[in-house]
């Protein structure tokens, strides 16, 4: 992991995918395996097979709607499950990655995380009241926190594949852990009512 | 069947719980008359409108806005078509098709005030309220129009064997209403927006594009709703659509979108519509008065948004 976070430093830092393309571009021709793995990646995250023109993170739209998805789990269980099992194919996590590959992918999901929540701290982010009311950015912290629970740990637990989502897991809760504070007790909130089933 | 799924099927429904017990309540309380078939076919009459329009009300609270200008579209449809028909001698399906144009068009103008100029919705669809009321005093002249075709019953008159024809256009909205939020790629888009907004746009959604789609369709919800109104009554007046937002958000919030945007479905706000309906038509069968029935129903709005509010600031804490 370490490797990979050193060489790749500023394409795992970098939030905006123009910028990421020249450094992915730029290395591409180097003699470097991960090179083409994350050119890979890149072209699934970004680029909408429909229409090459258009500007999309297909990652951040997992992001926006897998809490939903979460919410409704009871409701369509099949469709959540259905869901699950595109979105395992959609961040490559049934892939047979190599130790570096892995490393990679985990350092790309923080890098997703870390452009969504981002955004939680604009203006719009948990408006409340007919979006008239904006929410403190403690709140929105949490919000977001929980979120991320909801899209990884929550839906792992409700579909029950923790095992093949424990990447995507793990990533996104060491990015939850740097951007709210509370997040372990917001976690183990969490964890206890999905336990009790509320 | 564990203690856990009983507990959150019971909580997932129990909009509906409410409703049945409105139900034996009213029927005890009215000794029987409540649960008639006549009245049923009654009730079904009477939500029909609002139950239509609250279908684009869900939409636009699903995206965290709001939209005012329910009642003034109710009222200007009313008016503009009546003025076609009797005023401008106009055939029935073309007044009906033009009206239905024009409000789809005041749902954009709404949508083009709130995605591209940045107007909060509170104020922009308050402002088109009170534009669109003043145009349907101004067309009406104050008065009421009325001298229908015998076969513009259709839709608020007519029925199909005792089911009316208003109720099953409501029915056949709501089928489509939950086709949009629960099957297409648009649904999955109301509720990002309403989740997230600024990460849905960078995830490739046009945003605004969506707005306005989502006030387009609260505006044709609407216009069709004052169709069947106009249709029912049989005359169209400048005030017949006052304060019937409230009610419609009533019926939405009541459903439990949420007013934060981004939680709700389509089967919540049958159960709302149906819950409104109820009541009013329960307190007019009780002799309440129109005054207390006022009274009943904005502390049903006050509670319905309260439990909202507090179940969030649960949550958050």
């Amino acid at each position: 992991m370490h490797e990979a976070e050193k060489k790749w430093d500023a394409y795992f830092n970098e939030t905006d995918p123009e910028e990421r393309k020249l450094i992915v571009g730029m290395t591409a021709g180097e003699n470097d395996d991960l090179a083409g793995f994350l050119a890979m990646i890149y072209r699934k995250r970004y680029e909408d097979p429909k229409n090459h023109d258009r500007a999309v993170d297909n990652w951040l739209w997992k992001f926006v709607y897998l809490p939903g998805l979460y919410r409704k789990r009871r409701l369509s269980k099949k469709a959540m499950l259905t869901e699950v099992d595109r979105t395992l194919d959609d961040l490559c996590l049934n892939m047979i990655l190599s130790k570096e590959e892995e490393a990679a992918l985990y350092l790309e999901f923080r890098n997703a995380a870390r452009r969504y929540l981002g955004t939680c701290l604009g203006r719009n982010y948990g408006r409340r009241l007919f979006g008239l009311k904006e929410i403190s950015p403690a709140e929105k912290r949490a919000r977001a926190c929980e979120e991320l629970w909801m899209m990884s740990r929550g839906l792992a637990l409700s579909a029950g594949k923790e095992a093949k989502l424990s990447l995507f897991i793990e990533a996104l809760r060491a990015e939850a852990s740097e951007f709210c504070p509370d997040c372990d007790s917001i976690y183990e909130h969490l964890e206890q009512k999905h336990k009790r089933g509320v | 069947m564990s203690n856990v799924n009983i507990k959150s099927l019971v909580k997932s429904n129990a909009i509906w719980l409410v409703f049945i017990a409105e139900v034996i309540i009213f029927t005890i309380a009215s000794g029987g008359t409540f649960l008639t078939g006549n009245n049923i076919v009654n009730i079904s009459r009477q939500v029909s409108y609002y139950g239509i329009a609250s279908i684009g009300m869900t939409f636009v609270i699903l995206i965290a806005g709001i939209d005012l200008s329910i009642g003034s579209i109710i009222t200007f449809v009313n008016v503009v078509c009546a003025f076609l028909m009797v005023n401008a001698g106009m055939n029935m399906w073309v007044a009906v098709i033009i009206s239905l144009l024009l409000a789809t068009a005041i749902g954009t103008l709404n949508g083009g005030m709130v995605a591209s100029i940045g107007i909060p919705a509170l104020i922009a669809t308050f402002a088109s309220q009170t534009i669109f009321e003043g145009i349907s005093y101004l067309i009406s002249g104050g008065r009421p129009i009325s001298g229908f075709t015998s076969s513009f019953g259709l839709f608020g008159r007519w029925a199909i064997g005792p089911v009316p024809v208003c109720a099953l256009i409501m029915i056949a909205c709501f089928a489509l209403g939950s086709f949009i939020l629960n099957k297409s790629y648009f649904g999955r888009y109301f509720y990002a927006i309403g989740g997230n907004e600024e990460a849905a746009e960078l995830s490739g959604i046009r945003v605004n594009r969506v707005k306005y789609l989502i006030y387009a369709l609260s505006g044709f919800f609407a216009g069709l709703a004052g169709i069947v109104l106009l249709s029912r009554s049989g005359s169209a007046q400048s005030t017949v659509g006052k304060g019937l937002e409230f009610d419609v958000i009533t019926c939405v919030v009541l459903g439990g979108v949420s007013v934060n945007g981004g939680v709700g479905r389509m089967s919540g706000v049958v159960a709302g519509v149906l819950i409104i309906g109820s009541l009013t038509n329960g307190m007019i069968l009780m002799d309440v008065s129109e005054y207390t029935q006022m009274v009943v129903k904005g502390l049903v709005l006050a509670i319905a948004v309260g439990i909202d509010c507090m179940s969030k600031k649960h949550q958050s804490t």
